[in-house]
């Protein structure tokens, strides 16, 4: 089949066009062509009337997809000429007419500091989607493998187990630059064989093997040296799993006992930090939606945060500690809501982390935000609808939302992500009544108020 | 202390700062400089101290703010670099982005009916190498509700898809009889009625004895179309397949309250047809953006609009954007503009619009430095008459105070910055201006091209002002205590610095001063 005779371009994008139930009914099809000078992934939607979409290569005659047009997905072309035929199933007419939309993403783009990387979970590795604060999707970064467990440094680089060998080799450790471009890949002397446990420390990437019990140290110049063996995990498996800030104390609990672990590396003693109240056997610490492992994040200030989910209610309540075992602050979350991920909110930051709530049974939309330990309240946030399937796609009228499984962790390229710089402004007022008579300014920094001066003409200073 | 031959001299008064003229000119009682300090009674004192006011994370890289009155109560609207906008509903709570637009170096905003109304603008160059403000080119006034959903266009697109459909029903009914169209309209959760759609109306030969049954009514895919209103002509003696030209009016009871059902039974005379619907088919489904906008007998008024694809269209050579266009809308309808007789065209001297306010049942339009007065003659916008009040006076984007939390008008004034001063308009310029005593601080150090970095805010309870000033004085605010008289004589003027780039001003809480700082 040759390209069709009759087409129209998409020339804009975002591309907006109703078609009309009299075009389409000439032929039972309507086609666009889409020409694009670079890499992009590509995504189209019309809400009614039409069922399919079918991206054929320049040739006009090689199909390369076919699926539903509800939803925005997304879909990964490289630089060149496509034709798009939108048709029914059986092949028929249409009931009315229609608005096809056409929206484009770059890949591999640049994105802000503090945005986080949601990557996808299917085997065929279609890259991670970044998220920034307002739930806007700048970009997908293709090196990122298929994964359900990973970190990020401070200093923008990020660690990821590369579920379905997107680079080579099934359950390696993948490492990414700040970029999220492929630095390269990180085989253990005992390879993994499953899901691993990943955290970090200031500098350096820690990952355990949920079935030995060894604990590896990945460095950002790629070096993987086994640190320890931790015969609990090694013994009865491990849920959720975190390291301090200085690398010297790792926090996890095993499945079914409520009990969050500390454990001392340099001396391989374990003791217990702090046991769930209400803990019965059936419920679980940080498990995600999807029963994928969740996070332990410890802090700067050396206090951790997790989550257990309460199977007797199906509801779910963060539980942040201090180092000391203390519980500082629960926040409950009533089913349909349910925590999914926890992330830093800031690199520096001890009084809030970025969490993603699912707001709904089937969850298909969440929430994204910065969550204030003290208050239980997303200071800033941003609601989306997820997709369930790969690719990343979006529902509705927003363009772009990331699945609704997978991990979440928060990027910081920059090498920045510290609490906000005086240097960066902020919003103040003038307090009459305030008791010390200094400026004060963010985010700690008490300034005197600069020389107040009156001169007269006559008496000088 | 009195040292030898000189006799000691007493100051009863602290009248403030003096710049104007040389040192020696200075009067006694007033100060060559007066840094960081205010004034109380006949005293002086050191400024109130700054405070960080929010909790948690807090927003940086302000570039503005705005107070904004909710029914619910005050809250605040913070634009940051990036083209984000925010919304504190409390210093611990925030929203957003509620909108991004990333090219939105500023806007303008008001609120109506509790909702926030918002327009993206930016600087440009002229090829003097001046900057001038317009509305973002091809962007549109947004429409925020308050309650952290995203903003969105306002107006919005009226009904689309396949022709409508009407037959008379197997029901008896008392109707009319013959040549009818129907059409439908939507309504938003905003109260916006779009234009009349789909594309082909409904026509149908009543039969006068039988209700008529319309279906196909089309179904919005936004969700901020909340109801559906079915509007008719009056009987048409002879159609001449031209739709739009017939004039059409709300059906009673053809009332959809929802976006789901596609049919509706109505029956009607003609004489009941009395709410006209005909204007709605000439108002823009997405409004374009400007600089300013201002409530003016219950009508939004935007000014200093770059333009879009649609209303730039067959400009005259030469011209390349409606710099001089002010859009107004019907009372009682901000989002409904008319394309057609909605718009106000101050003199095409080249200059922008930069401002708008109404005062004392006036409409004042402002361009850097003119003067436009406009009062509504209870017809069309095009047709209400100008009068050119000044020809030397104008304000930047953000020269008239805000009073308190309010908009600009103050008891019987406007205050209003000038590249001559800052001045008290009470229908006409008073002078000398109030800047008089700091006119060579004014005068020669502010730069002209700059001035839209310069806010105002008047707490009018206290009777103090504060002004942000251009590059390279904006860690400075200047303040002005007018607790012994709103004149040049009587006015305290001090400067006060900080350790923070301010980007904007404005008040909350009645008499809470809030500051944006960029870094």
């Amino acid at each position: 089949m040759p390209p069709p005779s009759s087409f129209v371009d998409i020339t804009t994008i975002p591309f907006s066009r109703v078609v009309t139930k009299v075009e389409f009914d000439v032929a039972n099809e309507f086609w666009f062509r889409f020409i694009t000078a670079t890499d992009v992934a590509f995504s189209q939607v019309a809400f009614t009337n039409i069922e399919f979409c079918n991206i054929y290569a320049s040739d006009g005659t090689t199909r390369l997809v076919r699926f539903i047009v509800r939803d925005w997905f997304w879909w990964k072309l490289t630089a060149g000429t496509y034709y798009i035929k939108l048709d029914m199933f059986p092949v028929g007419v249409v009931p009315g007419d229609f608005t096809y939309q056409a929206d484009t993403r770059p890949l591999n783009s640049t994105f802000e500091e503090g945005s986080v990387l949601i990557p996808d979970d299917s085997g065929d590795n279609y890259g991670g989607v970044i998220v920034e604060s307002d739930g806007n999707i700048p970009t997908i970064a293709t090196a990122v493998p298929a994964s359900e467990i990973g970190a990020a440094l401070s200093n923008g680089y990020v660690l990821i187990h590369d579920r379905y060998g997107k680079h080579g080799t099934s359950n390696a450790l993948v490492l990414l630059n700040p970029d999220l471009t492929f630095n390269q890949k990180i085989i253990p002397t005992t390879p993994f064989t499953g899901f691993p446990r990943i955290s970090h420390s200031n500098t350096d990437f820690y990952a355990v093997n949920q079935s030995t019990g060894q604990l590896w140290k990945v460095t950002t110049a790629g070096v993987c040296t086994l640190v320890t063996t931790i015969a609990e995990i090694a013994a009865d498996g491990v849920g959720p799993f975190g390291v301090n800030s200085d690398g010297t104390i790792a926090y996890f609990s095993i499945p079914d006992d409520g009990i969050i672990r500390k454990y001392i590396i340099a001396t391989d003693t374990s003791s217990v930090l702090y046991t769930i109240p209400g803990f019965a056997p059936e419920d679980i610490v940080a498990n995600t939606y999807d029963s994928n492992p969740g996070e332990i994040i410890v802090l700067p200030d050396g206090s951790l945060v997790t989550w257990w989910n309460d199977f007797s209610t199906s509801n779910c309540a963060l539980i942040h500690l201090s180092s000391a075992g203390v519980l500082l602050h629960t926040i409950p979350f009533i089913s349909p809501e349910t925590i999914d991920h926890l992330s830093y909110a800031n690199t520096t930051l001890s009084t809030h982390v970025k969490a993603w709530i699912f707001l709904e049974f089937d969850a298909s939309r969440s929430k994204l935000g910065n969550l204030n330990l003290s208050t239980g309240v997303f200071d800033t946030s941003a609601t989306f609808d997820n997709f369930f399937s790969n690719q990343n796609a979006g529902k509705n009228n927003n363009s772009f939302g990331p699945a609704s499984s997978c991990p979440m962790f928060t990027l910081f390229p920059a090498g920045g992500g510290g609490e906000p710089d005086p240097t960066d402004g902020g919003l103040y007022y003038i307090n009459p009544t305030k008791a010390q008579r200094h400026d004060s300014y963010y985010p700690d920094v008490e300034k005197k108020i600069p020389n107040p001066t009156i001169e007269t003409a006559l008496l000088g200073e | 202390m009195a040292l030898r031959d000189h006799d000691s001299f007493v100051i009863e008064e602290f009248n403030g700062w003096w710049e104007r003229g040389d040192v020696e000119s200075c009067p006694a009682d007033h100060f060559t400089t007066a840094l960081n300090v205010q004034y109380f009674h006949s005293g002086v004192e050191t400024r109130d101290p700054l405070d960080k006011y929010q909790v948690g994370l807090p927003l940086n890289q302000i570039l503005r703010i705005y107070n904004y009155v909710m029914q619910s109560g005050q809250s605040l609207l913070v634009l940051t670099t990036g083209g984000k906008i925010y919304h504190l509903i409390h210093p611990s709570t925030v929203h957003g982005p509620i909108l991004t637009i990333p090219a939105m170096e500023d806007f303008g905003f008001v609120a109506i009916n509790g909702r926030a109304y918002i327009t993206p603008f930016k600087s440009y160059l002229d090829v003097n190498g001046r900057h001038y403000e317009l509305g973002i080119m091809n962007e549109f006034l947004y429409v925020y509700k308050g309650d952290g959903t995203p903003a969105r266009k306002a107006a919005g697109p009226g009904p689309t898809g396949s022709a409508l459909v009407a037959a008379n029903s197997a029901t008896e009914g008392k109707m009319d009889f013959g040549f009818h169209l129907i059409a439908v309209v939507y309504e938003t959760d905003t109260g916006y009625l779009t234009a009349l759609g789909p594309e082909i109306f409904a026509g149908l030969e009543f039969t006068g004895t039988n209700k008529v049954d319309v279906s196909n009514i089309p179904v919005s895919p936004n969700a901020y179309v909340k109801k559906r209103h079915l509007v008719s002509t009056k009987w048409i003696p002879e159609y001449n397949n031209n739709q739009e030209g017939y004039q059409f009016f709300f059906i009673p009871e053809g009332n959809i309250n929802n976006n789901t059902d596609t049919t509706k039974t109505v029956e009607y005379f003609d004489a009941d047809l009395l709410s006209d619907a005909s204007h709605l088919l000439d108002n823009f489904t997405e409004i374009p953006s400007g600089v300013n906008l201002t409530t003016y007998h219950s009508r939004l008024v935007i000014v200093g609009e770059y333009g879009t694809n649609e209303t730039l269209q067959d400009l005259p050579d030469g011209i390349t954007d409606n710099r001089s266009l002010a859009r107004v809308s019907y009372p009682g309808e901000p989002e409904a503009i008319s394309k057609v007789d909605g718009l106000l065209i101050a003199p095409l001297d080249g200059n922008a619009l930069t401002n708008c306010q109404e005062f004392r049942d006036i409409l004042y339009l402002f361009k850097a430095s003119r003067t436009f007065a406009y009062s509504d003659n209870n017809d069309e916008p095009s047709t209400w008459q100008e009068e050119v009040l000044d020809q030397g006076v104008g304000a930047p984007v953000h020269g008239v105070a805000m009073v308190l939390d309010s908009g600009g008008v103050n008891i019987d004034f406007l205050l209003i910055i000038d590249w001559s001063g800052f001045m008290l308009f009470n229908g006409t310029y008073s002078r000398p201006e109030l800047s008089w005593k700091i006119e060579d601080f004014w005068m020669r150090t502010l730069e002209r091209d700059e001035f839209r970095y310069i806010q105002v805010v008047n707490d009018s309870l206290s009777k103090k002002i504060w002004i942000t000033l251009p590059p390279p004085w904006r860690h400075h605010l200047i303040h002005a205590d007018y607790g012994n008289g709103m004149d040049a004589k009587n006015i305290r003027w001090a400067r006060w610095v900080f350790d923070a780039k301010i980007s904007s001003i404005c008040m909350i809480e009645t008499t809470k001063l809030i500051i944006g700082t960029i870094e």
